[in-house]
């Protein structure tokens, strides 16, 4: 523990010293008598002075919670002596709120007596964070000495980013091989009715479509579309994380975005991976189950935009990452030229593709001037323009803005995929 | 300002050096830092006080024992209120209980330098032969006096992470 002295009795020490000398230079009682109290005071002070020892034991009750929840840290604290003045502050890095505003905690410990209390702070955005280190101040009986200590490294708590609810999947252009929940294009063995065609050799009996075939000369059976399972490969952009009002970032909306979707297609058994692409690029291969669900919330809490100059494509991405007929979802703001000319790569690779356009707009601060306003118009006229050249190409483009509801911006993607035609199919 | 005002009452009589223009505006200096929360402030503050009190004494011609050691107190009193006002105005969760031993604790120095103001003046009233071994006692108190003080200030204090 590091002592410290209060400003206050180092005043005192100080008036005390030269009252003393004014009474040896003025040759009269007076002055000493006149700092007497505080040279008391003073030494009284120096003299019980005690270096307190302390027990303290941090303790977080729950160290896996979603954003939004509260983080409860107990706190045990113990002294062999008696402490009259005891203040526990609690630091809390940026991203966590004090929620009950309290700063510093007072208390007073009585010998061999351990004393819990519990400080409540809410997780305002996801991340890794360590926490539980206390700034821990003790004041002697007088209040003329501080003794202050901090406690260990912390306790390592994640926020998981809370998903964005989704209600509909997008569908995919092509299915898997393995089974699954999504009716595929292709025909074969399921439910769902496909189409009727001419009896061949080897197909199965029960196919035959008895009402059709008594009406014509040949045996007609019946053509099936086959429940296939789908891969998803969530594209991230982490070039850009743009702040706006309130602190709201873009990044984090992308990763509760991408964390909803991981999370709706995980729930229907499909294939889902990956992709953190911005200056460090990070992947994982699409797989499936509540494992994948923790690998991808573990992915993204470590979704960083790094500050990076180097050019970067797809080319870079493994392939294995970015398996054929997957539907590659990408989540970006669409500011980076990087990931603009990236997503158009894997549109002339044949990806099947689909933009969640994070509208930059909404972090903006409204143009200032005549100025501002026209650049801003061009601006926006230069982001119209690339969105058309993207659904020229196929791409359907979901804008996305703060507040707004997933399963309304994908609406867009279902209504496009709906009626254009795909270019490059 | 309430502080300053309960602690050196100009009405009193005996504080009469607290009433001139100069220490009104000490006394106003004292009230902003007390509501601006400025403790590095009280420290000068209390010297100006004390400085004042010397000037007064000085064109003073008879000796003012007892006035000295109200004086004394009343310093003392100022300093501690004005830190007990700070504290009872930091932003947290404070107990209770915390405030009645700092209570107490206040009360106690305020007492003690009561005490020392009264032990100071039974002092000054002993008869005590002129001479140089009172001198030389009187320094070797003096120093005594600095060496102990030295001593525990600079006693270390353990350091643990």
């Amino acid at each position: 523990m590091t002592r410290r002295p209060t400003p206050r009795l180092r005043a005192y020490l100080l008036l005390g010293a030269g009252g003393l000398v004014a009474g040896v230079v003025l040759g009269r009682p007076e002055p000493v008598l006149l700092v007497a109290p505080m040279l008391l005071a003073a030494l009284l002070a120096l003299l019980l002075v005690d270096e307190p020892r302390l027990d303290l034991d941090v303790s977080l009750v729950a160290d896996r919670i979603l954003e939004g929840d509260d983080v409860q840290l107990d706190v045990e604290v113990a002294s062999s002596r008696r402490v009259d003045w005891l203040e526990l502050a609690l630091w809390l890095p940026p991203g966590l709120d004090d929620r009950d505003d309290a700063g510093v905690l007072g208390l007073r410990l009585d010998p061999d007596e351990p004393r819990r209390v519990s400080i409540h702070a809410s997780a305002r955005r996801w991340g890794s964070y360590q926490v539980g280190r206390l700034v821990v101040r003790v004041r002697d009986r007088f209040g003329f000495f501080a003794f202050e200590t901090t406690s260990g490294p912390g306790l390592p708590l994640r926020v998981f980013p809370r998903p964005e609810t989704l209600q509909r999947a997008i569908r995919p252009a092509e299915t898997q091989m393995f089974a699954g929940n999504e009716v595929s294009r292709r025909r074969g063995d399921g439910v769902e009715f496909a189409d009727v065609r001419q009896y061949a050799p080897g197909d199965v009996i029960r196919r035959v479509n008895w009402r059709l075939s008594s009406r014509k000369p040949e045996l007609h059976v019946n053509e099936l579309h086959p429940e296939s399972s789908t891969e998803v490969v969530i594209l991230l952009d982490t070039f850009t994380d743009l702040i706006g009002r309130d602190d709201q970032s873009s990044l984090a909306s992308a990763v509760r975005a991408a964390n909803g979707i991981a999370n709706y297609y995980l729930r229907r058994r499909d294939r889902v991976g990956l992709i953190a692409f911005g200056g460090s690029i990070r992947w994982l291969v699409p797989a499936m189950g509540l494992a994948q669900s923790y690998r991808i919330v573990e992915a993204l809490l470590d979704a960083r935009a790094a500050v990076s100059i180097i050019w970067k494509g797809v080319d870079l991405i493994p392939p294995r990452s970015l398996p054929p007929k997957a539907l590659v979802m990408a989540v970006s703001p669409l500011l980076d030229e990087r990931t603009i000319e990236s997503l158009l790569d894997l549109r002339a690779r044949g990806f099947d593709l689909v933009v969640i356009e994070l509208r930059p707009e909404g972090y903006l601060a409204d143009p200032a001037d005549e100025f501002g306003i026209t650049a801003r118009r061009l601006w926006q006229l230069r982001r119209a323009q690339l969105r058309e050249r993207l659904q020229r190409l196929g791409v359907p483009i979901a804008p996305w803005t703060i507040g707004e509801p997933l399963d309304a911006a994908l609406e867009e993607v279902r209504a496009f995929r709906r009626y254009a035609r795909r270019a490059l199919a | 300002m309430l502080i300053a005002a309960l602690s050196l009452d100009t009405r009193s009589g005996g504080l009469v050096f607290v009433s001139g223009a100069l220490s009104a505006l000490i006394v106003a200096a004292l009230g902003i830092a007390l509501v601006f929360a400025r403790p590095g402030w009280i420290g000068p503050l209390l010297g100006l006080f004390a400085l004042l009190y010397l000037g007064h004494l000085l064109v003073a011609p008879e000796a003012e024992l007892l006035r000295a050691g109200l004086v004394g107190v009343a310093l003392l009193l100022v300093g501690e209120l004005s830190q007990w006002s700070f504290d009872s105005r930091l932003r947290g969760r404070y107990e209770v209980g915390l405030h009645r031993a700092r209570a107490i604790g206040f009360g106690g120095v305020v007492l003690l330098g009561a005490g020392a103001v009264v032990m100071t003046l039974v002092v000054l009233g002993l008869p005590v032969p002129a001479g140089l071994g009172t001198v030389i006692a009187g320094m070797a108190a003096f120093v005594g006096l600095v060496v102990l003080i030295s001593i525990i200030a600079l006693r270390p204090a353990d350091r643990r992470p």
